[in-house]
């Protein structure tokens, strides 16, 4: 029997009558880590989550059709609800269209695992450059809570990185760098720039700690594991949680927080899978619902006391979206440089223009990520490759076996800055099939963003004619590229224009707390699941230690 | 194995095919690799949704030919050139002829070694010489 088979059926049911220490929404990243934290301390924990378990049937890397069904069995853009993981919004207003799985793991099963920590300037952006806002906390403040969930997690990868403080690293060693990662690192030695193997959530080794195989390389990272080598809170958490007593309430769609008269919260209410709305209660109810999630619930549950919105008296509530302006810059050699198979994932980072340097025009930076380019199929798409570079007609064979293991790109996020006007709102004319409005996504990139990505694209390509591609292509813009959604519940000292406080606990309502990328002042320019995990750790511990002076409503 | 277009319609398919995918010699032609006896329709079965798309695209070319109806797809109809450029060239990887002539096994497993020099050794002098790069924390 699988971890996943015993977690079902170690699974307890939830009864209407039920009360638990905390209701938390949202089974992902941030929710995970927060019950698992709170039942080993003994709290009674239910979870309430839309989505279901992931079919691990579905994962097809080991199967010919691999590639081809890609989009069927792993789709990311939640407006597709293709097998039941949708998400409706409206993001027609928006550059990017925000990208999530919704389920039991969260957006960790279609995400590429690397996994970076912030650095220290990331908590000191308004000290040190002058822009946006610092958050309450600062890296070394979170640095022992890295440490903490990146053996849960179960991250590969190689301390003494020079870009970072010294520390602990990730438990495992980092996963094999191929003859393009070699290249690479061997081009930005004599560029006299950084590198550093990547670090991933990729098991290197069988790791027991974490319920994790060791990884075979297969580059199918993004669209289901079949070795469960790619770490996801399905598998790394959930499975010790409810064999510790975590109630795990699935295919149900959380549609208010419930309130007392006394302005606490008192759980939420949902409709579950037969179209029945029931309530789960609690003393604390945490929000792990995601940047786009919990800020339309928080408007969703405006009432009487709270008419522009649960928490949001500062006008906050969903203002600030940062969803990372991605880049690509694909490299392409005359010889084979093993591109078919590694992790996908990142071979090695490079933080060399991550820092701000404000002769180059804009503020702040990007983190640039190595995969490769994997199977026959993806040497054909429009997406990184771009239509000016489509593969069809007169000279088709030529080109794929030019590709085909020949070819890697870069990843690059740009951090963008917040700004009031990117944000979610309510839909004032659609609704969902409960009938609630749509959550409406208006979001644009700064101009910021824009030099910052324009000057990225221009050193990858510097780059990847370093390390000797034939080839260094700018990969093509495509809308749905934002699997990062961050800063739309903002934390703050002050309750006129912030959400939550340094703790994640709402100012308005002093038992209600929100434990997800949300809460994020600045967005900062690395893959956030780190960071989400890690402060979702740090802000749990501190409940545990607030629990004898806790308000609830009961 | 016929899948669900008749005999006219996979030639409209194998016209398409042809024309995404040329027979230039140094890798199997869309006949040689099957795909109208047995690869379009597995593919199709694997994307149960592409069939009622590559039937509107099928729809087109009976009515403008095939190489109008894909051009007028690439620039107009995203969503059917997304299907056809997905399920032929897909049909065409699954044929064991074409991935024999790429020297392409498929996502097969290949374990990590536990034992030897990391492979990075060699260069991690060249980023460790240059000391600390980040900006700390500032002091209050």
């Amino acid at each position: 029997m699988d971890t996943q088979t015993s977690a079902q059926q170690a699974a307890r049911e939830h009864h209407d009558d039920d009360h638990y220490d905390v209701v938390i929404v949202g089974a992902g990243p941030s929710g995970a880590v927060t019950a698992k934290r709170l039942v080993e301390a003994g709290f009674r924990v239910a979870v309430v989550e839309q989505g279901d378990w992931p079919d691990y049937s579905k994962a097809r890397a080991n199967f010919p059709d691999y590639e081809l069904t890609l989009d069927r069995h792993w789709p990311w853009n939640p407006n597709r609800d293709v097998e039941g993981h949708g998400f409706e919004f409206d993001d027609s207003a928006s550059t990017l269209t925000p990208l999530m799985w919704n389920g039991v793991g969260g957006s960790a099963l279609v995400w590429a695992a690397q996994w970076q920590r912030n650095l220290p300037s990331d908590f000191r952006v308004r000290t040190l450059d002058g822009v946006a806002d610092d958050w309450q906390l600062t890296y070394e403040d979170l640095e022992p809570f890295y440490v903490r969930v990146e053996r849960d997690f179960g991250v590969s990868g190689l301390a003494g990185d020079p870009m970072f403080p010294a520390g602990d690293g990730p438990p495992m060693p980092p996963v094999p760098i191929r003859e393009h990662g070699r290249r690479i690192a061997k081009a930005h030695n004599e560029l006299g720039w950084h590198w550093w193997p990547g670090t991933n959530a990729i098991a290197s080794r069988h790791y027991e700690h974490a319920n994790l195989k060791a990884c075979t390389q297969r580059a199918a990272c993004m669209r289901g594991c079949p070795e469960r080598a790619k770490s996801s809170p399905d598998i790394t958490h959930w499975p010790q949680s409810l064999a510790k007593g975590v109630t795990l309430i699935l295919r149900a769609q959380v549609r208010r927080v419930l309130m007392s008269s006394q302005g606490l919260a008192e759980g939420v209410m949902y409709t579950d899978e037969h179209g029945v709305d029931r309530s789960v209660r609690g003393d604390v109810v945490v929000l792990a619902a995601n940047g786009i999630g919990t800020p339309r619930l928080l408007l969703l549950s405006a009432d009487a006391r709270h008419p522009d919105g649960l928490a949001n008296g500062s006008g906050q509530v969903g203002r600030r979206l940062m969803m990372h302006p991605l880049g690509q810059v694909i490299g392409v050699w005359d010889d084979p440089v093993g591109t078919t198979h590694g992790v996908h994932g990142q071979q090695l980072h490079s933080l060399e223009f991550y820092e701000t340097d404000e002769s180059r025009g804009f503020v702040r930076g990007a983190k640039w990520g190595l995969l490769p380019s994997s199977g026959p199929l993806t040497q054909t798409r429009s997406y990184p490759w771009g239509s000016e570079n489509a593969i069809w007609g007169p000279g088709f064979q030529d080109a794929l076996r030019g590709r085909l293991g020949h070819s890697a790109w870069w990843a690059i996020i740009c951090e963008d800055l917040p700004e009031d006007h990117n944000r979610v709102s309510l839909h004032t004319e659609k609704r969902d099939r409960f009938g609630d409005p749509l959550a409406s996504i208006e979001y644009k990139t700064s101009d910021n963003s824009d030099r910052m990505l324009e000057f990225h694209l221009d050193r990858a390509v510097e780059s990847m004619q370093a390390a000797g591609a034939r080839q260094a292509i700018r990969g093509s813009w495509i809308k749905e590229s934002a699997f990062h959604h961050l800063g739309t519940a903002v934390m703050g000292a002050d309750p006129a224009t912030s959400v939550v406080d340094g703790w994640g606990r709402a100012h308005e309502v002093p038992n209600l707390f929100i434990f997800d990328g949300s809460v994020w002042p600045t967005s900062a320019g690395m893959n956030p699941t780190a960071t989400i995990a890690a402060l979702a750790l740090r802000n749990t511990e501190a409940m545990i230690a607030a629990r004898s002076g806790q308000v609830t409503a009961s | 194995m016929t899948g669900p277009f008749n005999t006219d319609q996979l030639d409209l398919l194998m016209a398409a095919a042809a024309w995404l995918m040329p027979d230039e010699g140094s890798l199997p032609s869309v006949e040689d690799a099957g795909l109208r006896e047995t690869y379009i329709a597995q593919a199709l079965l694997a994307r149960p949704d592409g069939t009622p798309k590559l039937a509107e695209f099928l729809r087109l070319a009976e009515q403008d030919g095939v190489e109008e109806a894909l051009e007028h797809c690439r620039d107009h109809r995203p969503e059917l050139w997304e299907a056809v450029t997905t399920i032929l060239p897909g049909a065409y990887f699954l044929s064991p002829q074409v991935r024999d002539a790429l020297g392409y096994r498929g996502q097969t497993p290949q374990l990590i070694p536990t034992e030897g020099s990391p492979d990075y050794d060699e260069f991690l002098s060249g980023v460790l010489d240059r000391g600390p790069q980040y900006r700390p924390t500032p002091s209050q």
